[in-house]
This record gives C-alpha cells, structure tokens and sequence, in this order.
C-alpha cells in the first residue's frame, strides 16, 4: 500500500518537472525569438523617446518638388475624407491624410499628406478646379520621431487613413505586446536563478520605490 | 564580460520593468483612443476658484506666473502664458491642468481646474516632458518635471542597453537557430521598410 502510494507520488513529481522542463524550455526560446524580433522596434522607440525629450528636432526639410496641376474634379457629393482621397487619387498622392481644411469660404482645399520620408501639402483652388502640390523629403530622425507617434491619439476617426499606417498600428500593437511578454518572461526565467534570486528582489523592489514615488510627486 | 553582461541585464531589466509597463501600456491607449478606457476626457471633473492676488510690478511673465503660482498654491509645469490685457496662463501636471486668469485692476486670480481619472494620469505620464517639438524655446520649469524627464531618458537608455545585451548573448551562443535568424532579420525588415516608406 505505502510502496504502491510512493510509486504514485514519484511518478507525480516526474510528470510535474517534466512539464516545468519543458515550460521553461519553451520560455526561453520564445523570449529569445520574440526578443530578437522586435529589438528593431523597440531601439525606434527608445531612440526617438529621447529626441521628444531634447526637442532634439531635425532641421527643416527642403523642398523636394513643387507642381500643379489643373482639370481637378471635385465630386460635389463627397465631403471631408472622401473627397480629400478622391483629390489625391487624381493627383496620384498616397499617404496618411493628416486633416482636410477648407479655407477662404471654401474657395481652398488644404490635404496634409504623411508618409514617414515625406510630406505632401496639396492646395485646391476649387474655382479654378487646380491643384498644387508641395513634397518635402524628411530625414531618417523626423521619419523614427513621426513613427513612433504614429497613429496618435488624436482625430481618432480621421487617424489610418492609409493602409500603411493601419499597418503599423497593428505593428506597435504586437511590438507592446511583445514587450509585456519579454518583460513577464524574464521575470520568470530570473525566478530560476537561485542565486540571483536575493539581488534581484532588491533590485525590482528599488524600481517599484521609484516609479511609485515618482508618480506621487508629479500627481499629488 | 558574458556574466557582467548577464548581470546588468537581470538587474537592469528588474528595475525598470514597473516603468516598462507603465509606457507599454500607455503606449496601447495612445494607440487606441477610441477604446472605452481611453476616453478619460469626457469624465474629467471641472471646478474653479477665485482669490485676490497681490501683483508685483515689472516682472517678467514666467517670474509672474510662478508668483501667481505661489500664491495660489498651485504646483505643475507653466504652458502657454498669454499676456494680454488679462494675464493668462495655464499650469499642468499628470492627472491635473489648472487654467488661470487674472484681471489686474481688480487682482483677482480665476482658477478653472480640471482633473482626469487614473487612464488619463497614464495618458498625461506618457508625454509628460514639460517641452515641445513645435516650441523648442520652452523650457522645463518643475522640478519634478525634470526629474520625470531622467526617468524617461532612464528607460530609454536602459532599453537600448536591454537590446544591445540581448543581441550580445545571442551572438555568443554557438548554435544559432534558423528560425532566430529569421525573426531578427524579419524585424528589421519590416522596421527599415516603414522608416523608408516614402523615399524618393
């Protein structure tokens, strides 16, 4: 009976670090593949967090092209976002259409067009039914900085206009998902390590004091 | 080296994982504004308040708002000061945002004062840097502003670190998994692709 109930419980403790074996394998290769992924990500982040910090802005773009265009049709049933794309599509502009501004009682269109490498301002005379347009090539630092507040918060119903932004909506959605799990796993895989165990409470209790102390000051 | 770098990313990684989350999931209500828990603003709670304040002449108008401020005993980073007939200003810190106006012939302060949930505190915090790209003269003028901008920096560097440790363990080891190779490279594809996209 006894030795029978021993077996039993032997077999229970293989079972259960077999299974922790096989978790902790598991965690340490998906924190090592979901590391390496999204390390490009998270140094555009890093980087760029530091530049709005400084207002360490890049210099003003030059113009990179100026034309126009006449012979624009401006359906008069669209309005607003619908019309803006309609304009662009003629004029051949993609991009993330920042707003839509009529101007002079509505004799001017102004479309705001983002793409992380350049921006595009295009003016409609809606009289003279012509378009001009202004491109300007922006720099590898306005195109992290424009990144990473890219979709933002505002105009949220206006905001991912264009494909490429949904995109990275879903992108940063993954990247912060994938950040939690980096940090969570982490935390479990230091709890293996016996002998940092001690140093490392500390540490995370330090970082809890901090941030906590911090945000009482600013809030209170 | 390979233990020190170990170490430093243990220990660096424990002391800012708070503040990773604390950004990480701001960063998803930035991200989604029209999610329920996002909206703080139409839940913010407004109220106002007048006192008589005591002006002094020739002052400049940032040594007059943080005056205005002692007086008032208001506390929080000075934005936009409008000195114009009536001198206004407004003051904010995470989760608060103060708006006053003073009338200086009759001296008297109003303070409209609006406060925001704890989303909209988190919302405040992830760009709480006292200065702004469109106006790189402003400067920092709390104390706790400037000591929340370290921090921000603080993280920022410590993830950099985070990732540069990452990838130097990563090259040590010897058997390299295919498919790591490819999720490094497939990162910084599609990374490089958006920070391109647009280049003529």
């Amino acid at each position: 009976m006894k030795r029978g109930s021993g077996l039993g419980v032997d077999r229970h403790r293989n079972r259960s670090e077999r299974y922790f074996a096989r978790l902790n394998k598991w965690t340490r290769k998906l924190h090592i593949f979901a590391g390496l992924f999204v390390s490009p990500f998270i140094l555009l982040y890093a980087v760029s967090a530091i530049l709005f910090n400084h207002t360490w802005a890049p210099g003003s773009s030059p113009l990179a092209a100026r034309w126009e265009r006449s012979d624009i049709e401006i359906p008069s049933d669209l309005a607003d976002l619908d019309l803006a794309r309609a304009i662009l599509s003629q004029l051949g502009i993609t991009g993330e259409i920042e707003f839509f501004r009529q101007e002079e009682n509505a004799t001017q269109l102004v479309i705001p067009v983002m793409k992380p490498r350049r921006r595009t301002i295009v003016r409609v005379d809606v009289a003279r039914r012509a378009a001009s347009v202004e491109e300007r090539d922006l720099s590898f630092w306005a195109a992290i900085l424009y990144l990473h507040k890219s979709p933002g918060p505002h105009l949220a119903g206006f905001r991912g206009n264009w494909f490429y932004t949904t995109m990275w909506r879903w992108l940063a959605d993954a990247s912060i998902c994938l950040i939690l799990f980096l940090s969570t796993s982490g935390v479990y895989l230091w709890s293996l390590l016996k002998a940092k165990r001690r140093a490392g409470l500390v540490t995370l209790v330090c970082g809890a004091v901090t941030i906590v102390s911090a945000i009482t000051l600013l809030v209170r | 080296m390979a233990q020190w770098n170990q170490r430093i990313r243990i220990y660096l990684g424990l002391y800012l994982l708070f503040f990773i989350w604390l950004f990480s999931l701001s960063g998803l209500l930035l991200n989604h504004p029209t999610w329920r828990i996002a909206q703080f603003w139409p839940d913010r709670e407004q109220s106002s308040f007048e006192q008589v304040v005591h002006l002094k002449e020739e002052m400049e108008d940032s040594e007059m708002a943080k005056e205005l401020m002692l007086q008032l005993d208001l506390s929080g980073e000075i934005e936009q000061i409008v000195p114009e007939e009536d001198f206004q200003f407004q003051v904010v810190k995470p989760g608060r945002i103060y708006s006053i106006t003073v009338e200086p012939e009759i001296r008297l302060a109003k303070v409209e004062v609006i406060r925001v949930n704890a989303w909209g505190v988190l919302h405040m915090l992830h760009s709480f840097t006292g200065v702004r790209m469109e106006n790189p003269e402003k400067q920092r003028d709390w104390i706790w502003t400037h000591i929340w901008s370290i921090c921000i920096d603080a993280v920022a560097a410590g993830l950099v670190l985070l990732v540069i440790s990452g990838l130097y363990m990563w090259c040590r080891t010897k058997a390299k998994k295919p498919i790591e190779v490819v999720s490094l490279i497939a990162g910084t594809v599609i990374c490089g692709f958006f920070l391109l996209l647009g280049i003529s």
